[in-house]
């Protein structure tokens, strides 16, 4: 008897600290304003700040290789995502990944082939076609998952939920000239709201 | 070595007629870079080929806009590998691209002259110039530029300025190598708003010491040069120095056939043919140098030009520059040694300079410009025998409506071998529409100027289109 009311004690507390701590998150709503640019190459935006531990991303992350250009042309992934590159064309491509300079992966696939990869690290990781050498491509592996493509020809909107609330740095990251170039912006996420924010590039 | 024979100017009168139109020199204002861009001509151009303060910072940003060509291109270009690519380096072929379209764009040119002093007072011309005009980027670091006269005064022409270039990211050091207009040259004649005639600061040659060097139209060689903004990022220095061969300029083409002077320059290429280079007189290379401090106004990179500037011929600002150039040129003269009439042949047997100084002044909708130059020429051999001239411009033209440009060009020549003289050049430029000119144009040299074809005095109507 006595044993029952603790556990149903305990199981009521945890309950309500759930509920609290589910209560404490917010969502972000946005919209990435392209005034000049290639509105065929997306965004990704993401949050730097924020602290763990994190639920993982289940799902698979992928990467089209479509009309000779990788889709999206920036992936955010988590760490231990996989990444699914897929040759949507009607001839054959490679996918050749770089760490810096060093060579990770590379491996030739035909119409309709995938390749599987695992990234082992964050950080920004380069994707080429060393068969088509105008095609380029990056993977950004983030510890957390408040990270969101921004597909500039469709929406230009992104969304991120359950963000515990608190101040944070959103950061747009677009690729200038083969450079990766990151304009920051300093927002608060409210709990149980949600919060906008509009950035004009 | 005895005896010479140098023409001085008081032998050249009376002499041959010369075709009407002379001195033709290229006209430069792109419409590759129009297409580009997708945009108006107006974009640079005051009225092509005259730039304004944003076309000098896309000349001096190697043929790219200011603060950054990306976003502005609306031409995709063809990629030669993709630019992320540059990381892993030197694993993979650095990557650029060339344009997307079209790097060839067309100039035609068409006059009514009336010259009094030609055999005929007044004739039109067709066509008498077609050019074309080329210029493009590669990558983010390479440029081309380049006119080639396909057809000027009823036959196939030249190749004026063709010279690629490399330009560093800060613009500061830049390299270009080919056929150029040397920035030396004090004002370029490339890029006169008035066509009747040429700035003789560029041109003027020392008949005397046989020394038909000039600026224009080009030289063959290398140069380096760069810029940077100043205060704010206004104004700013350029700098550029020069190594070119030093070849005739635009007087010798106007010159050629001109009675006694036509025949020396025909003598000079005949030796040259002989003893010289294919493209040079001598071993001797010319070098020059230049600076220029703009005081307000955009700045030279143009870092916050915006391209859509309504009035944007104004610039208030002054700039002020310097130059030197230094060049050996050839000479032959005729002998009697021993009896026996000799002919002697230096290809290095005049040493010459042309040191200047100039400004250049926006104010609202005026434009004054000008500066003095001193020519000097030293023969190398026997009394060493100098020649001076100093020749002094004032120009100013005044944008009445953006497609109405008159321009007013005074000059001074003062040589010591000659009488002095002035001559007066007025255009009215009137901009039909922004590729489509249509000029009013006279030039007028007082009495003392030499009897020769390019001091006549002449009235011209002309027409130009560019596409």
């Amino acid at each position: 008897m006595k044993r029952s009311i603790v556990v149903s004690s305990l199981i009521l507390y945890l309950a309500v600290q759930l509920s609290a701590a589910a209560s404490d998150t917010g969502t972000l709503t946005g919209k990435i304003k392209l005034t000049k640019g290639r509105k065929n190459e997306n965004s990704i935006v993401y949050l730097k700040g924020v602290k763990g531990p994190f639920v993982s991303l289940d799902q698979v992350a992928k990467m089209d290789q479509k009309g000779k250009t990788f889709v999206p042309h920036l992936l955010p992934v988590q760490k231990g995502q996989e990444v699914i590159f897929r040759d949507s064309d009607a001839f054959s491509h490679n996918v050749h990944i770089y760490w810096g300079k060093r060579s990770l992966f590379n491996q030739v696939q035909g119409p309709g082939q995938n390749s599987e990869w695992l990234p082992r690290r964050t950080g920004e990781y380069l994707v080429l076609c060393d068969i088509h050498r105008e095609m380029s491509a990056f993977v950004l592996v983030f510890e957390h998952p408040f990270f969101a493509v921004v597909d500039h020809q469709v929406s230009e909107e992104f969304t991120l939920e359950n963000i515990p609330a608190g101040m944070y740095t959103l950061v747009v990251v677009r690729e200038e000239r083969g450079d990766l170039k990151e304009y920051e912006q300093e927002i608060t996420i409210k709990a149980n709201e949600v919060n906008t924010v509009i950035t004009e590039l | 070595m005895k005896g010479s024979n140098i023409l001085g100017w008081g032998s050249l009168a009376l002499i041959g007629f010369a075709p009407l139109t002379i001195m033709v020199i290229s006209l430069e204002g792109v419409p590759s870079f129009a297409r580009k861009y997708n945009t108006s001509c107006a974009t640079c151009h005051t009225a092509f080929p005259a730039l304004n303060p944003f076309g000098r910072a896309f000349r001096n940003n190697g043929y790219r806009f200011p603060g950054g060509d990306e976003n502005a291109v609306k031409d995709d270009p063809v990629p030669l590998g993709a630019p992320a690519s540059k990381r892993i380096w030197p694993e993979t072929i650095w990557p650029a691209d060339i344009p997307g379209g079209s790097v060839a764009g067309f100039i035609l040119e068409s006059n009514y002259t009336v010259n009094k002093s030609a055999p005929t007072s007044n004739e039109f011309d067709g066509i008498a110039e077609i050019g074309l005009l080329i210029g493009g980027t590669v990558g983010e670091s390479f440029s081309f530029f380049g006119d080639i006269d396909l057809f000027e005064e009823g036959e196939p022409g030249g190749i004026g300025r063709l010279f690629f270039q490399y330009n560093h990211p800060s613009a500061f050091f830049n390299f270009r190598a080919g056929q150029f207009e040397p920035r030396a040259a004090p004002f370029s004649n490339h890029r006169r708003l008035s066509r009747i005639s040429n700035y003789l600061m560029d041109v003027f040659p020392t008949i005397p010491a046989q020394n038909f060097f000039g600026f224009s139209p080009n030289q063959k060689g290398i140069e380096i040069y760069g810029s940077r903004e100043g205060p704010g990022g206004t104004g700013g220095f350029t700098w550029a120095f020069g190594v070119v061969n030093g070849e005739f300029g635009g007087a010798a083409e106007a010159l050629e056939g001109s009675g006694a002077v036509g025949e020396v320059l025909e003598t000079l290429e005949e030796f040259q043919e002989e003893f010289g280079g294919e493209f040079d007189p001598n071993s001797e290379k010319d070098f020059y140098a230049s600076f220029d401090y703009k005081i307000g106004g955009m700045g030279v990179l143009g870092s916050d030009a915006d391209p859509d500037e309504p009035n944007n011929w104004v610039d208030n600002s002054l700039t002020l520059g310097v130059y030197f150039y230094r060049g050996v040129s050839p000479v032959f003269f005729e002998t009697a040694d021993g009896g026996a009439p000799l002919t002697i042949y230096l290809a290095d047997g005049n040493e010459f300079f042309r040191t200047g100084v100039k400004a250049d002044i926006f104010l609202g909708d005026f434009n004054v410009f000008g500066g003095i130059q001193l020519n000097e020429d030293e023969l190398q051999f026997g009394p060493k025998r100098k020649f001076r001239s100093t020749i002094g411009m004032a120009a100013g033209r005044y944008v009445i409506y953006p497609w109405l440009i008159p321009e007013y060009r005074f000059e001074n020549v003062n040589p010591t071998f000659a009488e002095s003289f002035q001559r007066h050049t007025f255009t009215a430029s009137m901009l039909v529409r922004a590729n489509v000119k249509l000029l009013l144009e006279f030039v007028k040299s007082d009495d003392d100027a030499p009897q020769l074809p390019p001091f006549d005095d002449r009235f011209r109507v002309g027409f130009n289109i560019a596409f």
